[in-house]
């Protein structure tokens, strides 16, 4: 965790928030439009679910503090995120093919 | 939640550092059993997107993407907002807490819309599968909307008469966290349902 001396104790400040909404923004119309180009599943699914993960790191990341929180919260975090991904993997991959419907 | 001091049952007093120390690492152990039960409906809904693959066709990606819009939005005036309580700038903060409410309870009026039009298409929870897993995944999120907008309410309550100062910010803090989670959330269930 790195801390700035010159951000506020609580976290950032209102500028760094200001431009985080607008990279927020911007990744969000960029989506947007990829999304609409239709590309193939196997250049469009890495590529926009990597900046949604982009855009949830910053959420995460500024927003809930997890950058100026002590380390500690991170792992409580992203440990169980981890997991999720683990859980969300193994699950479709186990059941595809299997006649559920 | 704002108790200046507490006192453990043992009679040892802890420091208000403390007190929202501890308070801050039992919400984000909270958001850690949130992140696996999102996950866990997560999973169904993309084994269903898979099984229907036909069914995303009757999504509407333009007014989604407006109210993802509203609810990035809504995160930013409770950033601010927090901001503001630390600089000592009440009106900011009740303004802040007022915005949020108006766009959270935006979004759920987006979500109601695209339920109303999506079950006119035939996709209701009994309808396949993709219905039960698209309406639990989005039902699920929507009532962590709904129960965030009674908490901003009730916050903006309090700021109204005062209950929050700068010393006073922890309320407002964890509050945040919530309302920043269920932003966390929607940025991936709009790319998984919507996009990809």
């Amino acid at each position: 965790m790195e801390h700035h001396p010159e951000e506020q104790s609580h976290g950032a400040t209102k500028p760094t928030y200001n431009l985080i909404f607008a990279v927020l923004a911007v990744l969000t119309m960029f989506e947007v439009g990829f999304a609409a180009l239709e590309t193939p599943s196997y250049i469009n699914t890495p590529v926009l679910l990597g900046l949604a993960f982009v855009k949830a790191g910053l959420v995460v990341a500024y927003y809930m503090h997890l950058k100026y929180d002590p380390p500690i919260f991170t792992w409580v975090f992203v440990v169980p995120v981890l997991m999720g991904i683990g859980v969300v993997i193994s699950l479709v991959s186990a059941l595809t093919g299997y006649d559920i419907s | 939640m704002d108790a200046v001091h507490s006192t453990h049952a043992h009679g040892h007093s802890i420091s208000t550092e403390q007190h929202n120390y501890m308070l801050k690492f039992g919400w984000w152990l909270y958001i850690a059993s949130e992140v696996m039960l999102f996950s866990s409906l997560i999973a169904v809904f993309l084994l269903a997107k898979k099984l229907y693959p036909e069914e995303s066709h009757h999504l509407e990606v333009g007014p989604t993407t407006i109210s993802t819009f509203v609810l990035l939005t809504s995160s930013w005036f409770m950033v601010r907002a927090l901001a503001s309580l630390h600089e000592g700038n009440i009106v900011a903060l009740q303004r802040g807490l007022f915005l949020t409410l108006i766009l959270g309870a935006t979004f759920v009026g987006f979500q109601a819309y695209e339920y109303t039009h999506l079950s006119h298409a035939g996709v209701t929870l009994h309808s396949t599968m993709y219905g039960s897993a698209f309406y639990a995944l989005t039902g699920f999120h929507g009532a962590h909307v709904i129960i965030g907008l009674i908490w901003v309410a009730w916050a903006f309550i309090k700021a109204m008469n005062g209950h929050f100062t700068k010393e006073k910010y922890i309320g407002i803090e964890v509050l945040g966290l919530y309302w920043h989670f269920v932003d966390v959330v929607w940025i991936l269930l709009f790319t998984l349902i919507y996009l990809v």
